[in-house]
């Protein structure tokens, strides 16, 4: 059964292909959204990942940095300092913004330095110095290349201009491109003097960031402690909420496409074959055997299609993420997994429609010519 | 042959439609098949032979009535029972051959072992002796469309006989051979029927499986009737030795003053090529083709 079914199959190599080939193209649309978003979700804690902080304080209650305003008095540093266990604090304040550039509004992080800043500045710098002065930025160079933006032109963010000083790397994602800026400029800003919004806490070698954590919280009145790790999952989490609800559409919607053009290959084929299905009826095989292999040829052709769309997600890629550099992507084996199951359920589902078509084929008809 | 009871229909009835539009396709038919019996059910077209041949085969349900097959009552089993029976026990020959298409001879033939629990076991070896017995040892490896009507019916009839089932049924299983082939096929149902004691039912308008029948049932309007007595005049086609009723044949063409008829179009197409080579003085009739004694 199994022989006659994928023989079958490979009889029509040109509808294989073709539906091969299209159900592919529903699987990698599956797969790139699931790469964008695993590429989002990296990049959107990337400045948390590489911020030198073990240990983040935050206005209590306050337990990300996403989409979060977090409001302490600048007083609170020298009591985070004064914690057995802490070796370094710096404060930064931040503003989730909209920064104006010559044609477009982006939506923006601002991170107010105390300059010179050692654990919150940019990490990595394409151009231009990482350390703002007053009246200057450091904006990232995606953002920079992406709107014809050099080092000494300005932007402006709010009520207020900036001349770019510094281009920095791997500070660009969709949802929170990150602007550096000294802390008094955020201040005037924000019109908010003497406070800070987070504090960045790095630990001594020998004390644990876990403990010290939570004897700031214990220590210093009205703040959160947390330690690096969960601040980041946190903020993670935060940030993918908001997509998850989009990423379960578009893979349903993925899914479906697929589904049924797997479905129509098989329910082609079905009724392309149903005199032979009528003689092996008649010669024996059951309901059950006949939609066992229906399933086969599904998920051959299912398994056919997941396969050449990760292939040519690996080679799209790269060239699409040098084109669009807005775009991080990121193909995770936790990504192809899902998609590896959503097929399985495709075939089954295609399987259906062709194996209730199947069941109605008589075996009377084996004997009409 | 023995008397072992191998397929028994008993008050077969199959009503299509109801009403006043209900149509009576096999009406109270009782047949019985010894073990290594072959039984020719012939009929005019329409006479519900084929329908039939589908209740015993356990393909259709009767309306009223039942069929044993080897001492298991078909028409008591589910949907799921009856494949496995019709695997096990039932062979069908097809007209149309019906091979599947994708598949090279052999495959087709081994194609039922699957069916049946534990019928791949000693599978292959069977398909061998099949092979070579019906002469199909250099296309086993071909797919049907390359095979001609007469490969194609013996692979059909290898297929039929793998799972080694006590009854074999073919419809009209020359119908779509020539002559030669047809005869060729008819051969081999008569020695798998005696050779092996298999029970064999056909359905068939050729007169010339008449030959080889060890009875003949006439089915007519749904009932099995006596035969109508017709008129025959059976001689021999000069070309393939064939049996043909002179009176009603239609290949037909002249030698000489004489009428000689054909069993087919293939026959006539030889004798017109060296009619010489096919009419020797010797043992001719003064008409035209040899007669058949009977």
């Amino acid at each position: 059964m199994w022989r006659w079914s994928l023989k079958s199959l490979l009889s029509t190599p040109l509808t294989l292909i073709a539906s091969i080939g299209a159900s592919s193209g529903a699987f990698l649309l599956v797969i790139i959204f699931e790469a964008v978003v695993a590429g989002e979700s990296r990049q959107i804690v990337a400045y948390l990942n590489h911020a030198e902080a073990d240990v983040w304080v935050m206005q209590s209650g306050v337990s990300n940095m996403h989409m979060a305003s977090s409001y302490l008095a600048d007083w609170k540093v020298s009591a985070v300092l004064d914690v057995p266990g802490v070796q370094a604090a710096e404060p930064i304040l931040y503003l989730n913004t909209v920064t104006e550039t010559a044609d477009r509004l982006w939506f923006s992080y601002v991170v107010g330095l105390e300059v010179p800043s050692v654990q919150a500045g940019p990490w990595s710098m394409a151009a231009g110095r990482e350390q703002p002065g007053p009246g200057e930025a450091v904006v990232p160079a995606t953002f920079a290349a992406m709107t014809g933006l050099e080092l000494g032109d300005r932007l402006r963010i709010t009520n207020r201009g900036f001349t770019i000083v510094g281009l920095s790397d791997g500070t660009f994602s969709m949802a929170n491109s990150i602007i550096f800026i000294t802390r008094t400029d955020l201040e005037d800003i924000m019109e908010a003097l003497d406070i800070v919004s987070f504090i960045l806490v790095k630990v001594r070698p020998d004390a644990d960031a876990v403990e010290v954590a939570a004897l700031i919280e214990r220590t210093v009145d009205d703040v959160s402690a947390l330690p690096s790790a969960r601040f980041i999952e946190n903020d993670r989490r935060t940030a993918m909420q908001m997509g998850v609800e989009t990423i379960a559409l578009m893979t349903l919607i993925g899914g479906a496409l697929a589904a049924s053009v797997v479905a129509f290959a098989i329910y082609s084929l079905v009724v392309r074959q149903r005199r032979e299905i009528a003689v092996t009826k008649a010669l024996g095989a059951t309901n059950r055997a006949l939609y066992a292999s229906v399933a086969g040829q599904a998920m051959l052709v299912t398994t056919a299609a997941v396969g050449l769309a990760v292939l040519l997600a690996m080679a799209l890629m790269p060239p699409v993420a040098r084109m669009v550099p807005q775009l991080t992507l990121d193909l995770t084996g936790a990504a192809v997994a899902r998609v590896a199951v959503a097929g399985v359920a495709v075939a089954l589902l295609a399987a259906l429609l062709p194996a209730r078509q199947m069941m109605r084929v008589d075996p009377l008809s084996a004997f009409k010519g | 042959m023995s008397g072992e009871i191998v397929l028994s229909g008993e008050r077969l009835v199959k009503t299509f439609g109801a009403g006043h539009t209900a149509v009576r396709a096999v009406d109270d038919v009782t047949i019985e098949l010894c073990r290594g019996e072959m039984v020719l059910v012939t009929g005019p077209s329409g006479s519900g032979k084929t329908t039939l041949l589908s209740m015993l085969g356990g393909l259709l349900r009767p309306t009223s009535g039942r069929t044993v097959i080897d001492g298991t009552d078909i028409t008591t089993l589910n949907e799921t029972e009856l494949p496995r029976v019709r695997a096990r026990s039932v062979g069908f020959i097809f007209q149309t051959f019906n091979l599947l298409e994708a598949l090279t001879a052999e495959e087709n033939i081994l194609f039922p072992a699957r069916l049946v629990r534990d019928g791949w076991s000693g599978a292959g070896k069977r398909a061998d002796t099949l092979i070579e017995r019906l002469g199909l040892g250099a296309r086993r490896r071909s797919l049907p469309r390359t095979l001609s009507g007469g490969e194609q019916q013996r692979v059909a009839i290898a297929r039929a006989l793998i799972n080694a089932p006590p009854l074999i049924l073919a419809d009209e299983p020359t119908g779509n051979l020539d002559s030669a082939n047809g005869q060729e096929v008819m051969m081999i149902l008569h020695d798998i029927a005696r050779d092996e004691g298999r029970s064999v039912i056909l359905v068939a308008h050729d007169p010339r499986v008449e030959d080889v029948a060890d009875r003949i049932l006439w089915l007519e309007d749904g009932a099995l009737r006596d035969r109508k007595v017709e008129p025959h005049s059976w001689v021999r086609d000069p070309v393939c030795g064939m049996r043909v009723d002179e009176w009603s044949a239609e290949v037909t063409s002249t030698y000489g003053d004489r009428r000689i008829v054909f069993c087919s179009h293939r026959c006539l197409e030889r004798f017109d090529a060296a009619p010489e080579r096919y009419m020797e003085p010797a043992g001719q009739r003064a008409g035209g083709n040899p007669v058949v004694s009977r």
